[in-house]
């Protein structure tokens, strides 16, 4: 195997997961996160080359994955406001198992946000450093910790509130 | 009643199934070889279309000098379409503008919409203007050879070709393409606008 594919594959095993948690947590289906989490890495591959090390790499990754997100529900035809979170709550899989439940749930409670708070904290839960979130964004780490607080606190109500139903 | 880090320890535990690396690099190679095949093909349609001018040049007695600068313009347009094509082709497959920040991606985007509306525009008419005097040049060597009823209809579908493509398939063409550019910028624009609040 070549450096560039022995590279791309470490970049692979490295952040799809949370790519895909990702793309996920951004449309709400599964079949749509990996279309995405596909072309994200496509557009790694061709670009890989390029990248000097500007930012960390994954940095640039999320930020590819997040621009590919936008760029699909365009092309999709879906409007990214309140219809995307009717597209989620009714795509959303028939869970098996409480805790396949629980988390099919979570899912319904993060479709209940803003597209930036999506974003955020599916990174804030996968563990991704606050300060390759605040570069991801484009905003200040002091700006990004208060925001996090205030989707936390949503989050954690919404999903209260559905569990409580 | 769960607190945050009891959601964040569900999120960790949830199966996860991305695709394999095998399945990206499926699609990968499956582009290359789209892209390939598309640019390949537009290749073909040119080298084709200038060949048959090329040999209607060398085999076909013009009775005016006007005739032969009027292929020569011809082929110059399909060439400077093609290269066209081919510099666009490269810099959407180079995708470079896709890792930057939020906001200088958006700030890409718009200089990229008014590049494709200078394209369209300005590089069209310039176009239209060559092919237009290209036509004309053309008219002489018919003068000659058509009748006048023949000659007449000749310029009429001429002009009337230049006139549809221009308040028609231009128009439509262009006002696609800036409502298409107009909703990426749009969505970025507010996604910007959420992450500053």
């Amino acid at each position: 195997m070549d450096t560039k594919e022995t590279r791309f594959k470490e970049l692979f095993d490295k952040n799809s997961k949370i790519i895909y948690h990702l793309c996920y947590g951004y449309t709400g289906d599964s079949d749509s996160a990996n279309d995405l989490m596909q072309e994200t890495f496509i557009k790694v591959w061709q670009n890989l080359d390029g990248f000097r090390n500007q930012s960390q790499i994954s940095t640039w990754i999320y930020r590819i994955a997040i621009n590919t997100c936008l760029s699909y529900l365009r092309v999709e035809k879906r409007k990214v406001t309140d219809e995307i979170s009717d597209f989620i709550i009714e795509n959303t899989v028939e869970p098996q198992s409480e805790k396949e439940e629980q988390i099919a749930l979570l899912y319904k409670c993060i479709a209940q946000l803003e597209e930036n708070e999506r974003i955020i904290i599916t990174l804030v839960l996968d563990e991704v450093p606050y300060p390759e979130i605040a570069e991801i964004s484009g905003i200040s780490e002091g700006n990004l910790r208060v925001k996090i607080h205030r989707i936390k606190h949503k989050l954690t109500d919404i999903y209260n509130r559905y569990e409580r139903l | 009643m769960k607190d945050f880090e009891e959601i964040k320890r569900l999120w960790q535990v949830q199966p996860t199934e991305p695709l394999s690396i095998d399945d990206v690099f499926t699609r990968i190679n499956e582009e290359k070889r789209g892209y390939a095949r598309k640019l390949l093909k537009q290749t073909i349609v040119v080298a084709i279309a200038l060949f048959i001018i090329f040999m209607v040049w060398l085999t076909t007695t013009f009775v005016t000098w006007t005739s032969h600068l009027a292929v020569l313009i011809v082929m110059c347009c399909l060439i400077y379409y093609f290269s066209i094509q081919l510099e666009d082709y490269l810099k959407i497959k180079k995708n470079a503008f896709i890792f930057k920040k939020p906001d200088e991606y958006i700030a890409y985007l718009k200089e990229y919409k008014k590049s494709r509306f200078r394209l369209n525009t300005q590089s069209y008419q310039v176009y239209v203007v060559f092919i237009g005097i290209a036509l004309a040049l053309f008219a002489f060597e018919m003068y000659y050879i058509l009748p006048l009823f023949l000659l007449i209809l000749y310029i009429a579908m001429c002009i009337g070709w230049i006139l549809l493509c221009q308040l028609v398939f231009m128009k439509q063409f262009n006002r696609r393409e800036e409502q298409r550019l107009e909703e990426i910028i749009t969505d970025l624009e507010r996604l910007s606008r959420q992450f500053l609040q």
